[in-house]
């Protein structure tokens, strides 16, 4: 199990941090002589500095994230790297617009939070976190049914839940990994907690108010 | 002819038939040379996307979308298209064409040794009798000039050179072939076969029969149950020309493999009525050379091949070769696709598959067949489909946070089973492709991609969504998923036709054997000479047709006395 260490585990700055996963992608690039993905690569490096988030958005979400999926017996979502994981994606995997709506939802919720809670996400303890969260997500959902727009929270649990279960850490730690099977049963008994990480049909990143792969 | 030629065949295009056109024209003597438009691909060594878990890439497998948005607006709409497969498909911008704004043709393409070999989903279907028949009786469509009986033989010589798993199911309209044993259903779907089959007579649902091997196979090894075959498989536990049938050509001694060779035309010879060799511009230099040979085999793809026809303009056939008919390029289909029905299972919450089977379960076609009728629509469609337990995805959607989320997660939720219709596509003479007046960045002229879906394509699909809902609800399934529009054409990477096999030269462009009329040295043998779609995956029928068709010319050869050795 990763332990980070207190400061550097709070700027979100451990394990997977994103020059470190490029970084590793170059060296696995150039071991495998790989030719199509390299101008991304190159891209990607050009691009890697720049983050749409500012310092105080960055703490946001990584209260969030750490609220939605905790450490209990094993890491969460933070040790999991799953902060740095969610800025990469708003900073470059979102399109402008959607960028702007999840930039612009995580801001609206700061003030929402100091408005109903009398203090900002971060002050809040944890046990008054995860009920404010839980009165967020019931108006996002009930929203959602609506057909309003995609709301900010749909997007920040997509992304903490997605980061997190294809990390190293959610992948191997909380869920059974088992990248080459070897066997194949159609039909095993499940044992006490028996998920598994990855499967056939992979994951299909659902984007808009289209639900999420099944 | 005065000058020997430098080989005896030249096969233009490695995928699955040029694969298999190399692998038996070397096995029985010829010096062949395979020519592809691609880089080279080493098997293994490039399957840089094989066994890498998600957190090696920077999208944890969801691909820099941005990057695809702008060079692979059309080949990200694959199923197979993904982060660790990407160097399986082309750049868009790099290899534009020309369609309809309003009914964009989807073209998906690899351009590299093997080509869509290492990308297909591997079903591996005989057409029926029926499908045979059908276009020369209802009136719909051409007549094949060969029957069933013609290539049956053909279907158990690759069978049992590919390894197929599937089971004898004694049907007819889906013939048994030469099987490895099949990937048995999971519990869900043998629940669903017992129902389907009680309540639906006529209707069967058996294993998917498919080109991965379930015990080990002339000297392959059996699937290790990975799950994404499509970023390659360095233990050639499924079919691809990389992994298989160049290898047998390679160990002849007889094959030389060109890469990065763009075919830009077939020299065709008027005095004697044959072709001569093919004309190649280097993909990288741009340098222009001939190579000459006694036959030789289009393998480009359909509308590669059609393309390589289009552009052997010459006095003799200035609308390309074997157009002199205006039937070239003409009759493109698509398997019928987008029926697409999931519904969430009852039941079963102590069973899960271990292992990521690469094949699913089948639903052959039942409609139009014997006394049912549906007036619907003309011919059918079958279903693929398979039952899995929901993962961790789920998480984002429902109401759990926190520590009561992760533990949620650990378990495996609940069932659900999809079903995805793929119909029989009737040939239209207005989908074609012709050459554009654009040009790509080595002067050649850009394919123009005109394909509609007619109204019995809409019906098939319609219905297929209808049926396949009734089916699933008879399951005690609650439907959660429900499509019943024609996806664009293309994207079923089924597109067959455009140099169609016919008996009349008149009406078609490619006779019994897969010769172009009147060019008895130049064969068709991919997707392009299909007459007509039957409602099965096809590729098994391209390569049974490329192994017939090889055993003709080299008959030819050798009766004329023309082979060299």
């Amino acid at each position: 199990m990763g332990t980070p260490e207190g400061q550097d585990a709070a700027e979100g700055g451990t394990h997977m941090d994103r020059r470190g996963l490029l970084r590793l992608c170059m060296m696995a690039a150039t071991a495998y002589g790989l030719g199509a993905g390299g101008y991304q690569l190159t891209q990607a490096m050009a691009e890697e500095s720049a983050s749409a988030l500012d310092a105080r958005q960055r703490k946001l979400v990584f209260a969030i994230a750490d609220t939605i999926l905790p450490d209990t017996d094993t890491p969460g979502a933070v040790k999991a790297g799953v902060p740095d994981f969610i800025d990469l994606m708003v900073s470059y995997w979102l399109d402008p617009a959607e960028r702007s709506a999840f930039l612009s939802g995580l801001d609206a919720f700061a003030q929402d939070t100091i408005r109903r809670q009398g203090t900002s996400f971060d002050m809040l303890l944890p046990a008054q976190r995860l009920d404010w969260l839980k009165a967020v997500q019931t108006d996002a959902w009930s929203k959602r049914a609506k057909g309003v727009a995609p709301p900010f929270f749909l997007w920040i649990k997509r992304l903490t839940v997605f980061g997190y279960y294809t990390s190293e850490t959610g992948a191997t730690e909380e869920l059974t990994f088992n990248l080459v099977p070897g066997e194949y049963q159609p039909c095993a008994h499940v044992g006490a907690d028996h998920a598994f990480s990855i499967n056939r049909s992979g994951f299909v990143f659902p984007v808009g108010n289209d639900p999420a792969t099944l | 002819m005065t000058d020997t030629p430098l080989f005896d065949a030249i096969v233009v295009g490695s995928g699955i038939s040029g694969g298999m056109a190399a692998k038996e024209l070397t096995e029985r003597g010829l010096k062949v040379l395979l020519l592809d438009r691609g880089r080279h691909v080493t098997h293994g060594e490039d399957y840089v996307g094989e066994d890498r878990p998600p957190w090696d890439w920077r999208f944890h497998g969801l691909g820099d979308r941005q990057a695809y948005a702008k060079d692979y607006p059309v080949q990200s709409k694959a199923r197979a298209f993904g982060e660790g497969s990407t160097q399986f498909f082309v750049n868009d911008s790099e290899h534009p064409y020309e369609t309809d704004a309003d009914a964009p043709f989807s073209w998906i393409r690899g351009y590299h040794l093997g080509g869509r070999s290492l990308t297909w989903g591997r079903a591996t279907f005989r057409l029926s009798p029926t499908n045979f028949n059908e276009p020369g009786q209802d009136g719909h469509g051409s007549a094949w000039p060969i029957s069933y009986d013609d290539i049956a033989p053909w279907y158990s010589h690759v069978e049992k050179f590919i390894g197929v798993t599937g089971q004898r199911d004694g049907l007819d309209i889906l013939p048994d072939g030469e099987f490895l044993p099949p990937m048995p259903l999971n519990c869900v779907e043998e629940h669903a076969k017992s129902v389907i089959e009680a309540k639906f007579p006529g209707r069967t649902l058996i294993p998917e029969r498919s080109a991965v091997l379930s015990q080990e196979h002339n000297g392959r090894p059996p699937c290790h149950y990975c799950g994404p075959c499509y970023k390659g498989c360095s233990t050639a536990s499924y079919f691809s020309s990389n992994g298989v049938s160049l290898p047998a050509a390679e160990a002849t001694g007889r094959l030389t493999t060109v890469t990065d060779a763009i075919v830009a035309g077939v020299d065709y010879d008027p005095a004697t009525k044959r072709v001569t060799g093919v004309r190649v511009i280097d993909a990288k230099t741009k340098e222009r050379r001939t190579y000459t040979a006694r036959t030789i085999f289009l393998n480009a793809s359909t509308i590669g091949s059609i393309m390589v026809l289009l552009q052997s303009r010459s006095e003799a056939f200035p609308n390309g070769l074997g157009n002199n008919n205006d039937m070239l390029g003409r009759y493109l289909m698509d398997h019928a696709m987008g029926a697409v029905v999931t519904a969430r299972m009852p039941g079963f919450l102590d069973q899960q598959p271990v292992g990521n089977r690469p094949v699913g379960i089948y639903i052959p076609r039942y409609e139009n067949l014997g006394d049912r009728k549906n007036p619907a629509f003309q011919r059918g469609f079958g279903f693929q489909g398979s039952a899995w337990r929901s993962t961790w995805a789920r998480g984002a959607e429902g109401m759990e946070l926190g520590a009561d989320l992760k533990q949620a997660m650990r378990m495996p939720g609940p069932w659900h089973m999809m079903l995805v219709g793929f119909g029989e596509a009737l040939p239209r003479a207005d989908n074609r492709v012709t050459l554009s007046s654009k040009v790509d960045q080595w002067g050649l002229p850009l394919p123009d991609i005109r394909h509609h879906w007619s109204d019995n394509e809409m019906a098939i699909v319609r219905e297929a969504a209808a049926q396949a809902a009734e089916m699933l609800k008879a399951c005690g399934g609650e439907i959660v998923q429900y499509a019943d529009k024609p996806t664009p054409g293309g994207l079923a990477v089924h597109e067959m036709g455009g140099a169609r096999m016919g008996s009349d030269p008149a009406t078609s462009v490619t006779n019994a054997h897969n010769q172009v009329h009147g060019i008895d040295n130049l064969y068709v043998t991919d997707g392009a000479c299909m007459t007509a779609t039957g409602n099965v995956n096809p590729s098994l029928t391209y390569m049974a047709l490329t192994a017939r068709a090889v055993e003709h010319a080299v008959a030819q050869l050798d009766n004329t006395g023309l082979k060299a050795r």
